[in-house]
């Protein structure tokens, strides 16, 4: 469906468009939200970050320019501002608050350094690939564990797996993207 | 205990720019179709909300500039005002009227009683045409008198809104028959038609609904479901839907079969029934254990592909050191990895009640004993 298409359906019949809008974009939203929000929040309080989200795209989509941009490009603006304000609004409510005179606490470098930048970006990238490589259910149970930060139980759920057989394929993935990670790292050193 | 340290590496999965999160999103789709639906609801209630607001402020706003030009004689409220006085008025004129008639009645006319006559059912009709009069506390006196045939009062009610609202079936299937039940008690009426054993969901999972899902129903409706009894233990037979209590007492008491021919029918062992009471802590225990016999809740606590004893030992580590940190975060201090500490939080609270304690450990000791027997 093209932005032209979305914008023709919200004005005929706003409520259909407004659940297909959810069913196509809502996984891209709650991956934002979730990006910005994991480890902070309950599922419950993720989701309604959520709706917040589309509550609104909704009550702006008149704003949106589908000649000045993508529909997903303004989704993606309103989904990463709102998770940002939830952010800043839970950790102001739980009172999460890091003093720079904590013990442990270092203070950030204020300029990065370009070399270890572009190093870090490329070791994510060969992150990724030796977990897709991985093959399925492995590559989910790791995406699900570490980037949606799922317990074990859901992904079990969600995998339509026993809990003790996802930890156990978990483990073993863990150990494979290990071992080549090892392997390719002493690749490299043999050669330079 | 610190070896999960070594998979620390995989936190940098979690940086990821716009691109990886597009992608992850289609490849790695996150929630599910109820979990859309509970977002689809959110907004529709907060839009609803927002509406609300919308459509109250901006006519007020107009309002008044509006009203500012208007005299003051033709101003709403004034209107409003002027109305309600000539409404008293001819209501009063009515009744005065009304009561003069009522003194005029003529004894050959007569009228049947209205004593029983409850107020209720009188209001439920939406309009009722009567040549009696409506107030209860003089039908008494008027009760066996007559009144003149052209003394006739319609008497308009108001109109007792039956609930006709109709609502979409939702998904059951999968959600706890307990909660679901207090969930949607105000929109329909959970019963459960038979509790069954079922290897894929947890005892008090609901595993089959009589309506579908996504199909209309009237609002304050009954739905049948069927609830999980968790998977057969070994030593029953595999058989049959155990009834509940109310399927038996159907069957025994139906008048039309000779109980002979009813039994016959019936499982020769005694059927098991429902627990209607709370479990008690010696049953939990029993379930928790197949349950870890069966596979379904993990034993490694450590995260090293082992049930053994340091799992217990860590379990105990775990509820001794949130005797002292209620709130179950981690500290650098512990001596068990975030990831670990993480998982006995996340995956070892058997009973549910929102801590692992010294009962986990004990269980999970005994299913290490029957293990290493």
């Amino acid at each position: 469906m093209t932005d032209v298409q979305w914008l023709e359906l919200l004005e005929k019949s706003p409520k259909k468009a407004h659940t297909m809008l959810i069913e196509e974009y809502g996984g891209y939203v709650y991956a934002v939200v979730i990006d910005k929000l994991r480890g902070l929040c309950s599922t419950e309080e993720i989701e309604d970050c959520v709706s917040d989200i589309f509550v609104e795209l909704f009550t702006n989509i008149h704003n949106f320019d589908s000649t000045k941009g993508t529909l997903k490009g303004y989704i993606s603006i309103i989904a990463k501002r709102t998770a940002i304000n939830t952010f800043n609004s839970i950790s102001y409510r739980r009172n999460i608050t890091i003093s720079a005179d904590d013990e442990g606490h270092v203070i950030p470098a204020t300029a990065k350094n370009p070399a270890d930048e572009v190093q870090k970006k490329l070791f994510r990238q060969r992150l990724w690939d030796i977990v897709e490589s991985l093959g399925e259910p492995d590559s989910s149970i790791i995406v699900y564990q570490y980037f949606y930060d799922m317990k074990v139980s859901d992904i079990a759920k969600k995998l339509f797996m026993t809990a003790a057989a996802v930890q156990k394929r978990s483990l073993r993935a863990r150990q494979r993207i290990k071992k080549v990670l090892e392997k390719e790292y002493a690749k490299e050193n043999c050669y330079e | 205990m610190n070896n999960q340290k070594e998979y620390d590496f995989l936190r940098e999965l979690t940086a990821v720019d716009d691109e990886k999160i597009n992608e992850i999103a289609s490849k790695y789709p996150m929630p599910d179709k109820s979990a859309l639906k509970r977002i689809n609801a959110l907004c529709e209630e907060k839009l609803a909300g927002k509406e609300n607001i919308l459509n109250d402020i901006p006519k007020e706003m107009e309002n008044v500039e509006v009203i500012r030009n208007i005299p003051w004689y033709r101003r709403p409220a004034f209107t409003a005002a002027a109305c309600f006085v000539v409404l008293a008025g001819v209501t009063g004129g009515v009744m005065a009227l009304f009561s003069g008639k009522n003194n005029d009645i003529n004894p050959s006319d007569n009228m049947p009683p209205l004593s029983n006559v409850e107020t209720s059912d009188a209001e439920s009709t939406s309009d009722v045409t009567t040549e009696a009069a409506t107030d209860t506390t003089t039908t008494e006196n008027s009760a066996g008198t007559t009144v003149e045939p052209t003394a006739e009062i319609n008497i308009a009610t108001e109109t007792t809104e039956q609930s006709n609202e109709s609502i979409e079936m939702p998904d059951l299937v999968g959600k706890s028959y307990e909660s679901s039940k207090d969930e949607y008690k105000d929109y329909f009426q959970l019963i459960v038609d038979s509790y069954v054993y079922n290897d894929e969901y947890e005892a008090g999972i609901i595993i089959e609904q009589s309506v579908n899902a996504g199909t209309p129903i009237d609002k304050g409706s009954a739905v049948k479901v069927k609830v999980s009894k968790g998977s057969q233990p070994e030593n029953e037979e595999a058989s049959v839907d155990v009834p509940d209590d109310e399927t038996v007492a159907v069957i025994t008491e139906s008048p039309t079969e000779p109980p002979t021919e009813t039994y016959t029918e019936l499982p020769t062992e005694p059927p098991i029934e429902p627990p209607t009471e709370p479990p008690t802590e010696e049953s939990e225990n029993d379930r928790i254990l197949a349950m870890l016999k069966n596979g379904e809740l993990p034993a490694d606590a450590d995260m090293n592909g082992v049930f053994d004893r340091t799992d217990i030992d860590i379990v105990l580590y775990y509820y001794a050191v949130c005797l002292m940190n209620p709130d179950q975060s981690y500290k650098e201090s512990y001596n068990i990895s975030e990831e670990v500490f993480n998982n006995i939080r996340d995956n070892f609270d058997y009973d549910n009640n929102g801590l692992v304690e010294a009962s986990e450990a004990s269980i999970l000791l005994t299913y290490w004993e029957s293990l290493n027997k």
